[in-house]
């Protein structure tokens, strides 16, 4: 049986870019721990969107369907690469300085050297603001797992966190 | 801890795609549409990479070894440890990779996979039948397990047929839903379809080990990608995996 393949109107790719892309480089930025990782799988992202998505329901479907894919990618990448954890903020953000302060550049570092299931959860929930249900389709986990990896995921960054104040 | 996430949101406003980087972006997706099958081969051509890897240390670690005089086994040993094995710890869904996995190709000296790359995996929706710090101990007991990971996996966690063949449907609709294929019981006609292969329970729960073994053997692929098979007209004779 032959692989169906539906192709997308190249403007449909544009106004994805343009919406959905900062999501999806900050999740790939969080997971991979580098900016130029996290344009690749940014990339292979949106190829797959442009060859190989299904009809969306609306643009919360088509949103979470790209993060799905943006997670699965990461997971590969994190799979097939050696790839080093060694986080460098200034590499993930963009050139022009953020207004962010030097304690909330602390604690993205504190995200980004927790386990690669921790990061992609918590970045879900508490900065793309998606509910447990809807974390737990994105990433194809249960909600129970879910859970547990918030909460593992919060004990971990609060444990860091105290361990930096002392 | 509420204010933590509210730096950690704040931390991320400088995380933004650039005008340049957004133009390139969507410049990609107009003019590389032939690139779409590249991340389904990326698996493969890795495993293969990280075999001829295996190959080159291994190339280097037998004359240490004969060098080394007794301390050899030693010596050996260190290498297993260190490189010889290490590119399975990086592959945290892919256990079970040292003996059978790899066959010299005699001719060019390379290292290739003996089986399809299912043979070596255990998606999420597996995983998730078993207890998370259970999966992560038996994962770091795994690396001289010698045969297919998911047998491992069925055995030590002693899943039914019933809750594996629940897994493989939603493992199934998972790449449905991420590909917008259908998946295959075995792959066919070219070897993107591998991406594709879902597991065939019958042969998994056979208790045969050999009969295994051979069924998820690599296939001798007669087409080198889709659009190759696409323009020969011929049907596929893949069996489909009915979702429902």
């Amino acid at each position: 049986m032959p692989l169906e393949v539906i192709r997308l109107d190249p403007q449909r790719a544009e106004n994805a870019v343009n919406a959905y892309g900062d999501s999806l480089l900050r999740l790939c930025s969080v997971m991979l721990g580098n900016r130029e990782d996290a344009l690749d799988a940014v990339q292979e992202t949106f190829l797959k969107y442009m060859t190989k998505s299904p009809a969306f329901n609306d643009s919360e479907h088509e949103k979470a369907w790209l993060l799905r894919v943006a997670s699965n990618e990461c997971k590969d990448m994190l799979r097939m690469r050696r790839h080093s954890s060694l986080l460098s903020l200034d590499d993930i953000r963009d050139r022009e300085p953020g207004a962010e302060s030097e304690d909330d550049a602390q604690v993205l570092a504190l995200l980004c050297s927790l386990d690669e299931k921790y990061r992609a959860v918590i970045q879900l929930h508490y900065v793309e603001g998606y509910k447990i249900n809807e974390i737990a389709e994105i990433l194809g986990i249960t909600q129970a797992a879910v859970k547990k990896r918030l909460q593992r995921g919060r004990e971990a960054l609060r444990s860091m966190m105290e361990k930096e104040a002392e | 801890m509420d204010d933590i996430f509210e730096k950690l949101q704040r931390s991320q406003d400088g995380i933004k795609l650039s005008g340049d980087e957004k133009e390139r972006l969507i410049s990609a997706c107009r003019t590389e549409p032939a690139r779409q099958k590249r991340s389904a081969r990326k698996r493969v051509i890795a495993i293969s990479a990280a075999a001829a890897a295996i190959a080159i240390t291994a190339l280097f670690a037998v004359p240490n070894m004969l060098l080394a005089g007794s301390k050899g086994s030693d010596s050996a040993s260190q290498e297993k440890g260190d490189g010889l094995y290490s590119y399975d710890e990086s592959l945290d869904r892919y256990v079970g990779s040292n003996n059978q996995e790899q066959a010299a190709d005699v001719s060019t000296g390379i290292l290739q996979p003996l089986y399809r790359t299912i043979y070596y995996s255990i998606p999420q929706q597996f995983i998730d039948l078993a207890d998370e710090d259970e999966y992560e101990r038996w994962c770091g007991s795994q690396n001289t397990y010698d045969g297919m990971a998911i047998v491992g996996f069925v055995k030590h966690f002693g899943i039914s047929k019933e809750e594996f063949d629940k897994a493989n449907r939603l493992y199934a609709a998972s790449l449905a839903e991420e590909y917008g294929v259908s998946p295959l019981l075995m792959p066919a006609d070219y070897p993107e379809q591998e991406e594709y292969e879902v597991f065939n329970s019958d042969i998994i729960y056979s208790g045969d080990d050999e009969r295994i073994s051979e069924y998820y053997l690599k296939k001798e692929y007669p087409y080198q990608s889709e659009a190759e098979f696409a323009a020969s007209g011929k049907d596929s004779d893949a069996v489909e995996f009915k979702t429902e």
